[in-house]
C-alpha cells in the first residue's frame, strides 16, 4: 500500500521522531536506537518506511534526511513548536487576547519556545514577578514597551539607569501622562540618563507589558475580557527573544521618540 | 482525541473544515457547498472542534478560535507541502532542490493544485502548448531563462511590442549568446519601453521560471543539473505570488541591462 506523507508522518510518532532526531545530522542505528530509547525490531520497520517514502536516505552505516525529508521536517517543526506552546498551557492561551498582534508574529507564537508561565500568589499580587525582576537586574541591555503603569516600574527603571543599563522605553500616550503625573521626580531622573531612550506610541495597544533583554523574555498579555490577570510569560530561547525583538520593532515604527525640553532646560 | 496533532491529521473533514475555515467565518449552508458534503456528516467533526476549543459558533457562523486560527495557520503550510510531495514523489525526489533559496523551497506547498508537464519526445522542442495557449492571456509576464530556447526571445519582443509588460531575467552565459548571435531580437528589446532585461551576477543557475498574472510555469534542473523537460504548471494564485517573490529574488541579485 501507498502511505500519503500525513499518514507516514502523522501516523507514527515514532517515525517523526526519527525525522527530528536526523534534522540534528546523520546518525547510525545505534544512535537512532538509544537516543529514542527503541530497539532494532521496534524501529527498522519504521526506517524502512521512511527509505521507501524517500524522506531518508542510507549512506553507508548512517541515514541522513533526504532533501524533500529536509523541507517537510523544516516545514513541521513550526507546527509542533506552536501546538507544545498551546498544549502546555491550553486554558491561559484559549482567554488571551492576542488579535492586536501583527499577523506575522501572531502565527508565529510558537517562537515562544520553553516558556514559563509566572502566576504569583495572591499575596504578591502588587510586586512585580521575583522571575522578572531577579532577571531584569542581570541584564545590561533593556527594551521595554509598556500601556500600563505598575507601581513599582518606576523605582525599577531607576535602577536600571542608574546601575548604566542600555533601556529603551517605549509607552502608549495614556502611560507616559501617568508616570509623568504620578512619578514625576522618579521619571525626571530615569530621562536625564544617557542610557535612557524614550518612545512614544500613538495607538492604544491592549499589551500590557513586554520586556526583552540580551538572554530573556517577558510577556504580559490581557485576558479575552480585556483585564490583566496577572499571569505572565517568560522565556530563555532565542527565538522568542527575535521574536520579541521583532514585536518591539514593530511598535518602534508606530512610536516618536522623545526629547525632553524640561531635563535639557534645568541642565542648562 | 487528545492532541492538537491528532485533532488535525487523524481526519479529513476536521482538517479540511479547519483550512475552509480560515478564510473566514462561513454558516452551516456553506460550509455544506464548499466541502460538497451533508451537514449531518459535518456534526460530529463540529463537535470535536468545538470539544477542542479550535472552533467557535458566533451570529449563525463557525469560526476558528483564537488558537484555532493559530494552529490552522501552521498547519496548513504542512499540509499543502505534503500534498505537493505525495503527487510525483518521484519527481521531487530527483530535482536539485539546492538551486532554490531555502526559503523558497519551504514554501513549496504554495504551488498548490500544479501539474507537471511531460512533452512526448517528438515534441520536445516546442513550448508547451498549455502555456502558450495561457501567455497570450496575460498582462505580465516576468521571466527567468536559465538555459536558451530560441523561441523565447522572438516570442517575448512580440509580447512586448503589443505593449504586456515583460521582465526577463538571464544568466551571463544565455545573455553572451544572445550579444552574439541574436543581435536583431536584441535590438527590438532595446526599442520598448516596457521590455526589461537583467543578468544574473551570481554563479549558480537559478531555476527556469515564467510567471505572469495567469500561470506559473517552473523548469528545476535534476540532480545532474541538466533541464530533463518536465515542468510544472499552475493557475493557483498562491504559485503566482511564490513565482513573483522568487523572481524579485533573483532581480535583487542582477544588473539591468536593458
Amino acid at each position: 500500500m501507498r502511505y500519503s506523507l500525513i499518514n507516514i508522518v502523522w501516523y507514527s510518532e515514532k517515525r517523526k521522531n526519527i525525522l527530528l532526531l536526523l534534522k540534528e545530522g546523520p546518525r547510525d542505528i545505534d544512535r537512532i536506537k538509544t537516543s529514542l530509547n527503541e530497539t532494532s525490531r521496534s524501529i527498522m520497520p519504521q526506517i524502512k518506511k521512511l527509505l521507501q517514502k524517500k524522506l531518508i536516505v542510507q549512506n553507508g552505516e548512517d541515514y541522513c534526511l533526504s532533501e524533500i525529508g529536509e523541507l517537510i521536517v523544516e516545514n513541521i517543526e513550526p507546527l509542533l513548536d506552536t501546538m507544545r506552546v498551546i498544549e502546555e498551557n491550553k486554558d491561559f492561551w484559549i482567554t488571551r487576547d492576542l488579535d492586536f498582534l501583527p499577523q506575522h508574529l501572531f502565527s508565529r507564537l510558537g517562537e515562544l519556545g520553553h516558556y514559563l508561565l509566572v502566576e504569583p500568589d495572591l499575596n504578591r499580587m502588587f510586586e512585580l514577578p521575583r522571575e522578572f525582576k531577579d532577571n531584569i537586574l542581570k541584564s545590561k541591555k533593556v527594551s521595554c514597551f509598556i500601556s500600563y503603569v505598575h507601581p513599582q516600574a518606576p523605582s525599577l527603571y531607576l535602577e536600571l539607569a542608574d546601575k548604566g543599563v542600555s533601556l529603551s522605553l517605549f509607552m502608549t500616550n495614556v502611560a507616559f501622562l501617568k508616570l509623568k503625573s504620578e512619578y514625576p521626580k522618579e521619571m525626571k531622573q530615569i530621562l536625564s540618563s544617557s542610557d535612557v531612550e524614550l518612545f512614544l506610541c500613538n495607538e492604544n495597544v491592549p499589551l500590557p507589558s513586554l520586556a526583552v533583554t540580551g538572554w530573556f523574555t517577558y510577556l504580559c498579555f490581557l485576558n479575552v475580557e480585556g483585564r490583566y490577570d496577572h499571569r505572565d510569560i517568560i522565556s530563555f530561547d532565542e527565538s522568542a527573544l527575535l521574536w520579541a525583538t521583532e514585536l518591539i520593532e514593530h511598535y518602534r515604527s508606530k512610536s516618536e521618540r522623545i526629547y525632553f525640553p524640561y531635563v535639557k532646560a534645568e541642565r542648562t | 482525541m487528545e492532541t492538537l496533532a491528532e485533532t488535525i491529521w487523524f481526519s479529513e473533514k476536521r482538517k479540511e473544515l479547519m483550512f475552509l475555515l480560515l478564510e473566514g467565518a462561513k454558516t452551516s449552508e456553506e460550509i455544506e457547498t464548499k466541502m460538497g458534503v451533508s451537514w449531518r456528516s459535518m456534526m460530529l467533526p463540529v463537535k470535536e472542534l468545538k470539544e477542542m476549543d479550535l472552533l467557535v459558533f458566533e451570529d449563525t457562523k463557525y469560526k476558528l478560535s483564537t488558537i484555532g486560527r493559530l494552529v490552522t495557520e501552521n498547519a496548513k503550510p504542512v499540509s499543502d507541502i505534503m500534498n505537493i510531495l505525495d503527487k510525483n514523489t518521484d519527481y521531487w525526489a530527483s530535482r536539485d532542490l539546492q538551486a532554490i533559496p531555502r526559503k523558497f523551497c519551504r514554501r513549496l506547498g504554495e504551488l498548490g493544485d500544479f501539474s507537471l508537464i511531460e512533452p512526448e519526445l517528438k515534441d520536445m522542442f516546442e513550448l508547451p502548448e498549455s502555456y502558450v495557449a495561457s501567455i497570450s492571456r496575460s498582462s505580465h509576464i516576468m521571466s527567468v531563462l536559465s538555459f536558451f530556447h530560441p523561441s523565447y526571445l522572438s516570442m517575448f519582443s512580440d509580447m512586448a511590442s503589443k505593449g504586456i509588460e515583460i521582465s526577463v531575467l538571464l544568466t551571463e552565459s544565455v545573455w553572451q549568446r544572445i550579444k552574439e548571435d541574436f543581435q536583431e531580437q536584441k535590438g527590438r528589446l532595446e526599442n520598448i519601453d516596457n521590455a526589461h532585461v537583467f543578468v544574473y551576477q551570481h554563479g549558480s543557475i537559478p531555476p527556469g521560471i515564467v510567471v505572469t498574472d495567469v500561470f506559473l510555469l517552473l523548469s528545476i534542473f535534476n540532480k545532474q543539473g541538466r533541464y530533463d523537460h518536465r515542468d510544472i504548471l499552475s493557475f493557483d494564485e498562491s504559485a503566482l505570488q511564490w513565482g513573483k517573490d522568487l523572481f524579485l529574488h533573483y532581480v535583487e541579485g542582477s544588473m539591468k541591462v536593458i
